[in-house]
């Protein structure tokens, strides 16, 4: 009897089991029905000035194209998990540009884009927008272009609250490094040392841009490591040696908030908009940050202070903002959907309705959130100059400038400016002027490697520093 | 009768290897995957000029070798590795033994409280410590403020942006997150010396010096060349620490052999550089070699006379059995 029961207790309870896990097959038989009409789209973004307009970019886009949704995720470390995606095969759908456009079109990793990016489409972008490595190869398009070319230029924030708290005027915005220790003095000394004059960042890159850009107003035919009048690489300017000098001495002097040289941007910016310091150089993007991350509002811009208050310049596109796309997305209709819709949303929602920086297309509308945002805007077409681009008259520039730089220990001389700035190299001329020999030796040792360029192909007759290098400058020299 | 038995013996002998190795089957094909084709491989990249991915295309030769051997930021990073390993060594294996006698007192109260205190740290992610440690260290951090507070300073101390004391810095955290471990090295050793041994020295008259000196050392001596060895090895990986600490700067000045790698293996475009998987192999490679050489050199002058003992032992006994 006993028997018999525990044999109906068994059968019954696999009954059950059976019953309930049709039901639960069935949900999820539904689901995954659901689920198998929607396709999900990875993208990966490094930038985080397009987080929140990325977001709503999506959000509007899903809400257009229920049937594909984006899956977007942020890359603290974004060379090294696109390389290792890469390695692995596992690159994700889209990407915000990290690792040079020649060495993934070489291994066929990233996807042409000429049918969307037809002449006509390309025409509504700003000069300038379309360049060899960067947005393109050999003539095809391969990055969605996102931020103007015309940008990242540092210019100088000043704080408003402070300046009121001080009775400061505009009138008192230094254009000289004279003129900014001066200031700098009175600012301390009005504030009882409670405010720095200025919060800088220790970063390499930063550095290396920052005394590259106040260089340009004393050596002006280095924008930034390559003379085209020489036609040979060039790291040791005048330029850069003072400005690292006016920088250091900022620091030395008390006017530089002394954690200037262990904080990283972000800090920065957050030390500004708390009323720490009166300014803060850095770039267009800030702006967006400023407002968005740190709710500060009542700042203004104006360009970096120079020596002699000569203006200064920046390179033009010096880095391609874009988003790339994986050739082995299994997804390519999806994905020109969305870049379609990103074509005529993305530069007004991402870029001006969020001022984090300028879109690459011309003519955009949108309502940026700051007043100041013109006032970045034409700072920054006054500041990013277009320079001559040796690649766009001889392809085979690219290659050979990854094989002379391969060669170098360094990249640039962001950290020695650093080591100089924290005390710790005394002789800045030399340092600068060993990675200066190290990077001509390997350029023209290159060169003998290399016989289909020559150092011809880096020298530019007809650019004149602060003019800008237009397409019809190169048709000169063919 | 005697051939059967012997048949069946080696029949369940090929039976018992059958499985031993179908056991081990799982632990070979991974450690093969995940440790041996990794290492033969980057010796093989670091032959080549490659950037991580496409082909391996441009061979060149010792290139890399040469290259990195002449190379003063790669001897700067193999200097500031070697005083972290020292540094880290002494520190941490040295304050370990301290604490484990304390700890090991049978009279002191709360034992396990403190233990579990020091050895905290060991469980701590060490970018999480990095971090933490920054902000301790940094110009306005809790350090400066408080030395500044009971005026020992009159200055901010540039704990980080000094390449000695950031390297000291370097030192001190990386020891003090490795003290819990050794510590429980220690306490092993110590807890396997029979207390007969000092209630004997105690009715000796023997004071605690003398026991520490006669005793307790002595025998900790094997278990401090296996704690000595692990320590100087661990100190080998000091990347996360130094990554979220200091990042290798001021202008390399704390760069380790680690962070080198990974600067030429992975984050060099943003920095201005470029990405050399095969420079960053070859030196992987050399990191290889160097702690290679460090285990041998350390394991010959800790265990030698051992081994020594042992063959001689075991010769010995081979000619009496003989």
């Amino acid at each position: 009897m006993k028997r018999r029961s525990f044999y109906a207790i068994g059968v019954l309870a696999v009954a059950v089991m059976l019953v309930l896990s049709a039901c639960s097959g069935e949900e999820n038989d539904d689901a995954a029905n659901e689920d198998e009409d929607v396709v999900t789209l990875s993208f990966w973004n490094r930038y985080p000035e397009l987080r929140g307009g990325l977001e709503q970019l999506i959000a509007g886009f899903e809400a257009e194209h229920p049937h594909i949704k984006i899956d977007k995720q942020e890359t603290p470390e974004p060379e090294t998990q696109l390389r290792t995606a890469l390695s692995e095969g596992n690159v994700p759908d889209l990407w915000t540009n990290i690792v040079d456009l020649s060495e993934l079109v070489e291994v066929d990793a990233v996807k042409n884009l000429d049918e969307i990016f037809t002449d006509e489409v390309k025409a509504q972008f700003q000069d300038g927008t379309w360049y060899e490595n960067g947005t393109t190869s050999d003539g095809s398009v391969y990055g969605f272009p996102l931020a103007s070319p015309r940008s990242k230029a540092m210019i100088m924030y000043y704080n408003k609250d402070v300046f009121d708290m001080l009775g400061l005027t505009e009138a008192d915005i230094p254009a000289t490094w004279e003129e900014f220790k001066t200031i700098g003095q009175r600012i301390l000394d009005e504030s009882g040392g409670a405010i720095y004059p200025i919060v800088w960042n220790n970063p390499g890159w930063a550095n290396e841009q920052l005394v590259s850009m106040m260089g340009t107003a004393i050596t002006p035919e280095v924008p930034w490591q390559e003379n085209y009048r020489e036609g040979e690489p060039q790291l040791l300017t005048d330029g850069k040696i003072e400005s690292a000098t006016f920088i250091k001495e900022l620091l030395d002097e008390g006017i530089m908030a002394p954690q200037s040289v262990e904080v990283g941007l972000g800090e920065a910016e957050a030390l500004f908009a708390v009323g720490q310091s009166a300014f803060l150089w850095s770039g267009d993007w800030v702006g967006r940050q400023l407002y968005g991350e740190n709710e500060f509002e009542n700042w203004g811009v104006a360009p970096l202070p120079t020596k002699d208050g000569q203006p200064y310049y920046y390179h033009a596109g010096s880095e391609a903002t874009s988003i790339r796309v994986s050739n082995e997305t299994e997804h390519w209709e999806e994905v020109r959907t969305f870049l379609e819709y990103a074509l005529d949303h993305l530069y007004e929602t991402v870029y001006v309705n969020t001022g984090a920086g300028l879109p690459a297309k011309a003519d955009v509308g949108g309502d940026p959130p700051f007043e100041q945002y013109h006032d970045i805007l034409e700072l920054e077409n006054e500041l990013a100059i277009p320079v001559p681009k040796p690649a766009e008259l001889n392809p085979d520039i690219i290659e050979f400038n990854r094989a002379y730089r391969n060669k170098l220990e360094v990249g640039g001389i962001g950290d020695a400016v650093v080591g100089y700035i924290t005390g710790n190299i005394d002789d800045l001329e030399a340092e600068i002027g060993k990675l200066d020999q190290d990077m001509k030796d390997a350029f023209f040792e290159t060169l003998e490697e290399f016989p289909e360029v020559s150092q011809e192909d880096y020298i530019y007759p007809n650019w004149q520093p602060f003019e800008p290098y237009t397409v019809d400058k190169y048709d000169e020299l063919k | 009768m005697e051939q059967k038995r012997k048949s069946n013996l080696q029949t369940l002998k090929k039976r018992k290897t059958m499985w031993a190795y179908i056991f081990l089957a799982p632990q070979i094909i991974v450690f093969f995957i995940f440790s041996a084709y990794p290492i033969v491989m980057s010796y093989v990249y670091s032959f080549y000029e490659w950037t991580g991915i496409g082909p391996l295309s441009n061979f060149v030769g010792l290139d890399n070798y040469y290259q990195l051997l002449t190379s003063d930021r790669f001897w700067n990073s193999a200097v500031v590795s070697i005083y972290y390993i020292i540094g880290t060594t002494i520190l941490g294996v040295g304050g370990a033994l301290v604490l484990a006698i304390i700890l090991n007192d049978q009279k002191l109260q709360g034992k396990g409280f403190y233990r579990a205190i020091y050895f905290l740290p060991v469980v701590t992610t060490t970018a999480i410590v990095g971090i933490i440690m920054g902000n301790i260290f940094g110009i306005n951090g809790f350090a400066n403020q408080l030395l500044l507070n009971v005026n020992i300073i009159d200055k901010p101390i540039p704990w980080l942006t000094d390449p000695v004391l950031a390297v000291i810095v370097l030192i001190v955290i990386g020891s003090w997150k490795g003290l819990g471990i050794n510590m429980v090295y220690w306490l092993a050793g110590l807890q396997s010396i029979p207390n007969e041994l000092y209630e004997s020295a105690q009715l000796d008259g023997a004071g605690f010096w003398s026991t520490l000196r006669h005793i307790t050392l002595p025998l900790l001596k094997p278990i401090a060349a296996v704690i000595i060895l692990l320590s100087l090895v661990s100190g080998i990986n000091a990347f996360d620490l130094v990554k979220t600490l200091t990042d290798g700067g001021p202008n390399f000045a704390t760069e380790t052999m680690d962070l080198f790698i990974y600067n030429f293996a992975f984050s060099s475009q943003l920095g201005g550089g470029q990405v050399r998987m095969g420079y960053a192999s070859a030196a992987g490679v050399l990191l290889g070699m160097f702690t290679f050489v460090i285990s041998m050199v350390f394991g010959a002058a800790s265990f030698g006379k051992q081994i020594t003992k042992f063959r001689m032992n075991k010769k010995k006994k081979g000619g009496v059995s003989a």
